[in-house]
């Protein structure tokens, strides 16, 4: 008894100690916000560059972009469509370049580099909307998506620059129809090759406007020229105006 | 001696030396408790006969089922308790303490093959009228091997959330993650749990013993208990010096899974009286598991955990070290990725992975790592011989979670690599300290108990993803609570009152103005709860609790802006929401004769700003493409449901076992069904079994049907697809036990999904994109050892 209270009192220090370290246990790490990770990229801003192959200073630049115009900051959540359109001559042939941009860095990085480094495992693909349906062809070697993997159920208040809805569809009039073909010019490293996309040709047709939906399918050890493997790394939509 | 700083660290707290105890020598120590019968409704054992042969002491219960014998020497006792129709338990306790055991006594149609009596200290500071079930015995051991989430679908009223085949948390009666508690051997579990796929970080294996209280049980264990507590106990340690052990080993055809598990006891004697230890470990693997037509590609895992106690009790006081350590890397179904809502219609509209896929253990991104480090330290003194003892417990919880998305981070740096680079990447460090008084009993009527809680949290996260779910924090907490309980003739009597605090902030950036922001939040907040427990007769009883609980709005729930992978939803937190409180009503009748066991419970569930994601119905648009959007929102919620088993032993031998689980949620705000419920369910057995065949024991075949309804009670418009259809599985069983070296060797072969059918459940997350299991057959193997002669009991204390 007496030997037990002596030695609670020898270690009744230690013991407050130790409640203390309940109570005040904080890491100074947990209490403020950690720095983002060196090497972290984002995909903040897709851009198309066309090029009149008939006519060089003919450039055509199309921009969508989550960096605020206002602010020049990365908005989570937003788009910025104010500039992405694209005015193309009619029966034209435009070379055409996707430039992808991490403008959260300093300098800007340019991500479509590392998605060149990463050519086997990613595929882009261009859908005119409105197709016109005899154009339509879901191939390993053409850009179209296919129809169950269109964009349908966007609401009405969703649209591209100037206010035209993202949701695609199909025409059997050749007046109604966005008149654009897009065909990839690149190849992979894979064996035997496969197109990648980050290089198209534009090819217009008569007068018309629409959209044109860019999605890049990542997919690592499963790319087969085809849409369905793999996930969506970036998915846009630009206004077209044909004239 | 090592131990004396734990024990003398108890022994400073303020108040204890006086009342110490000196004497250990004379023959002052208590015996009382209750005899029970029957595995699964544990019902009193009036007039069992209990006999102290050495001490030539002995009685009988009374009406129901309690004893209690003074004059106790410490030391070795032999003690005999019989029960016509069941099985008479002859053994040894060694005493050092005033003990409270509750004994279970089986009978032959009901010894599954399993222990053949558990011991437990009655805890007077638990709640007597709580609804509760029980998993133990051989109806534990035929769930080896399954993740804790799944073990528990046996018990009527509980059900799981799942994120495919390899994840699995547990809803009891309608509610799941930060509204169930776990209670992992007396301590808070205090991990990811907000994500709706994150497991609890718990190896099964530690318990021999998991309960599961269903209601709010908040005045015991604070926030979080708002819809139910499991609690996950092991085995007491030895008393009896020598070492034994135990072997578990199952196999499992889907996903080829194997599972080792072994633990290793002993207790010292002579000079090392008092001293326990255990040793425990499990591994785990597991490949690509297989619905009825094809592979999941990437569902493999591999899990390792270990636990080491080492306990020093004496006659008044005790103290115990635990630690233990659960490693976990878990493949997420590549059919599962969808990053954005049109691959997500796609993935929907197939609605399986697009091709069979085939066999392997290899698996990688995507995928998830989960460490959790638990270290505790308990220990406990008796004030006084009439039974007040003070004890604390401390502990110290590392939980960390990484979790990578499908596609590495692209990254030009190539001397970084970003393929072990996480996108998520949370550390939570916990630490806990529990302080409870339980008075001597008050005439030998009132009995109960004062605590004390505090609790704080530090959150951490490195994530690489851009959107942060869940940003750094900072909790404290600290709660008080008194229990008490009065037993008079056929009632017991119980209420409860607690008060509880919280202050939390968070770090995170302001959005617009990128300056770190630093909200800060109190909360604070009573509850209540009373209890009666009345017998009609002595085959006929009933219990109803009425408790209030509250729980703070968690961090993702203020806070979070971004998409929550896997579900391709983009949430936002609101920091304005405000807590959450409950009303539990539950009401339980108690059937029980030689042939019928019935428990029917029922239960009406009130909660006060029920906060959950609501569906926005329209989408946020970002150049990785639109999400549907999610707002966590407060509404007033109703869920109410009923639960039923029997056990009915409708011929020699043969044996119905069937429950029934049953809940309803309804949306006050908008008189419309909340999402997310639990479907209706029916699980059904017949058993035959022999009681011996020559040496092998306990011969018996099961055959189980389980039936699921569609769950057809859901808003319009708030999900990415319809509910699937309801199912039926058939399953089956057949084991036995045989004597090895003085031990029961036990095995036994199960098949679920007998045959081999394409379902899907409502309560799977990625009931989206792929079917649910087809086939397993489970072969379970329990190995006993060691160097002790075997005996049937385990002693609490």
């Amino acid at each position: 008894m007496q030997n037990l209270l002596s030695t609670g009192r020898k270690f009744l220090p230690g013991a407050v100690i130790l409640l203390l370290l309940v109570v005040s246990a904080c890491n100074k790490a947990a209490q403020t916000v950690t720095p983002s990770l060196p090497g972290n990229e984002f995909l903040t801003t897709v851009e198309l560059r066309l090029t009149n192959t008939a006519n060089p200073s003919d450039v055509q630049l199309a921009i969508s972009t989550q960096m605020s115009p206002y602010t020049h900051t990365y908005q989570v959540d937003s788009i910025y469509n104010n500039l992405a359109f694209l005015r193309l001559k009619a029966n034209s042939t435009y070379s055409g370049q996707v430039i992808i941009l991490d403008e959260t860095q300093t300098p800007v990085d340019t991500v479509s580099l590392e998605i060149l480094a990463r050519e086997n495992y990613h595929l882009f693909f261009f859908q005119p909307s409105p197709v016109l349906s005899s154009n339509f062809d879901v191939s390993t070697t053409t850009t179209y998506i296919p129809q169950a993997d269109w964009l349908t159920n966007v609401p009405a208040s969703d649209t591209t620059a100037f206010g035209i809805p993202e949701n695609e569809y199909m025409t059997n009039a050749t007046d109604s129809a966005l008149n654009l073909v897009v065909n990839r010019t690149d190849l992979d490293a894979n064996s035997p090759p496969m197109q990648i996309g980050l290089k198209d040709n534009f090819l217009t047709g008569a007068a018309s406007t629409g959209t044109l939906r860019v999605v890049l399918r990542h997919q690592p050890n499963a790319k087969n020229g085809t849409y369905p493997p793999g996930s969506t790394d970036l998915d846009v939509t630009y206004a077209v105006t044909i004239y | 001696m090592r131990f004396k700083l734990l024990l003398s660290f108890i022994a400073c707290l303020p108040g204890l030396g006086a009342s110490l105890y000196a004497q250990h020598a004379e023959c002052d120590l208590t015996i009382s408790g209750h005899v029970y019968i029957s595995d699964t409704t544990q019902l009193n054992a009036r007039s069992a006969s209990i006999r102290f042969p050495t001490l030539k002491k002995g009685g009988v219960t009374d009406n129901d089922g309690n004893f209690n014998f003074k004059g106790i020497c410490p030391g070795k006792n032999r003690i005999i308790i019989s029960y016509a129709g069941y099985k008479t338990l002859d053994t040894v306790l060694n005493m050092s303490q005033n003990l409270i055991l509750n004994f279970l006594l089986f009978n032959n149609a009901q010894e599954l093959g399993s222990v053949v009596v558990v011991g437990e200290v009655i805890k007077r500071d638990q709640i007597t009228t709580a609804i509760k079930s029980v998993l133990s015995g051989a109806a534990l051991e035929a769930t080896r091997g399954l993740s804790l989430g799944e073990s528990l679908k046996s018990i009527a009223g509980v059900n799981s959330l799942q994120s495919g085949p390899s994840i699995s948390k547990p809803v009891i009666h309608g509610v799941y993650s930060n509204r169930v508690l776990i209670m992992n051997n007396g301590v808070r579990q205090e991990g990811q749990n907000w994500g709706n796929d994150h497991a609890p970080e718990i190896d099964p294996f530690i318990a021999t013993k998991i309960t599961v209280i269903k209601g709010a049980a908040s005045i015991r264990y604070g926030s979080d208990a708002i819809g139910g507590v499991i609690l996950l106990d092991p085995k007491a340690l030895a008393t009896a010096p020598g070492m034994d052990g135990e072997l578990n080993l199952v196999g499992m055809t889907n996903g080829r899974v194997g599972v080792g598990s072994a633990v290793l006891e002993g207790a010292g004697g002579g000079k090392w009286d008092g001293l326990s230890w255990r040793l425990q470990g499990t591994i785990k693997k597991a490949g690509n598991s297989q619905t009825a037509n094809y592979y999941l590609m990437n569902t493999g895992f591999d899990e390792n955990d270990y636990s080491a106690t080492l306990q020093y009790n004496k006659a008044h006081y005790g103290g115990t070290l635990y630690f233990s350590q659960f490693n976990t890397k878990i493949g997420i179904a590549q059919a599962s990725v969808a990053d954005n809502e049109s691959d997500l219609e796609q993935d929907i509209a197939r609605g399986r992975p697009l091709d069979d896929g085939f066999f392997r253990y290899v698996f990688g991104r995507p995928d998830q790592t989960v460490n959790h480090m638990l270290a505790k330290a308990s220990g406990f003194v008796d004030l006084s011989n009439k039974g007040s003892r003070l004890e604390a417990v401390y502990a110290y919880q590392r939980d960390t979670r990484k979790e990578y998305d499908a596609n590495p981070s692209d990254n030009s740096d190539t001397s970084l690599n970003t393929n072990g680079i996480p996108d998520l990447n949370f550390q939570l460090n916990t630490s806990t300290l529990d302080l409870i008084w339980e008075h001597a009993p008050i005439k030998h009527k009132i009995t109960g108990s004062i605590g004390l809680n505090f609790i704080t949290h530090e959150n951490i996260q490195q994530g690489t993803a851009y959107q942060e779910l869940i940003p750094n924090f900072v909790d404290y907490g600290g709660g008080v609570f008194g229990i008490e309980k009065y037993a008079v003739r056929r009632w017991i009597l119980e209420a409860g009152i607690r008060y509880d605090y919280r202050w939390l902030q968070a770090y995170a950036y302001n959005p617009t103005s990128v300056v770190e922001d630093r909200p800060t939040y109190t909360w604070q907040e009573p509850t209540i709860n009373i209890g009666a427990s009345y017998k009609f007769n002595d085959h006929f009883s009933g219990d109803y609790n009425f408790g209030t609980a509250w729980r703070p709005p968690q961090v993702i729930e203020l806070f979070a802006n971004g998409v929550h992978q896997s579900a391709a939803a983009w949430e936002f937190g609101d920091s304005s929401l405000t807590l959450e409180q409950a009303y539990n009503n539950n009401l339980s009748f108690t059937y029980h004769d030689q042939k019928l066991i019935v428990q029917a419970g029922g239960y009406v569930n009130y909660f006060h700003h029920y906060i959950y994601a609501k569906p926005d119905l329209n989408y946020i648009t970002t150049i990785e493409g639109t999400f549907p959007a999610f707002s966590y929102t407060q509404v007033n919620a109703l869920f109410t449901g009923a639960d039923l088993s029997l056990t009915y032993t409708f011929a020699r031998n043969f044996t119905l076992i069937s429950k029934t689980s049953i809940v309803r949620a309804r949306n006050l705000a908008i008189h419309d069904w909340l999402i997310g419920v639990p479907a209706d369910r029916f699980d059904n057995s017949i058993r035959y079994e022999w009681p011996a065949i020559g040496k092998w024991k306990h011969i018996f075949f099961e055959a189980n049907n389980l039936v699921v309804a569609k769950q057809s009670r859901v808003p319009p418009n708030s999900d990415f697809a319809a509910p699937p259809p309801g199912y039926m599985l058939w399953g089956a069983s057949s084991g036995f036990s045989a004597p090895l070296a003085g031990r029961e060797l036990k095995v036994s072969l199960s098949v679920t999904n007998l045959t081999n059918i394409d379902y899907r459940d409502y309560m799977d997350r990625f009931r989206y994109y792929f079917a649910d299991l087809g086939r397993n057959i489970a072969l379970r193997l329990l190995i006993p050892f060691g160097t002790k002669v075997p005996s049937g009991i385990n002693t609490g204390g």
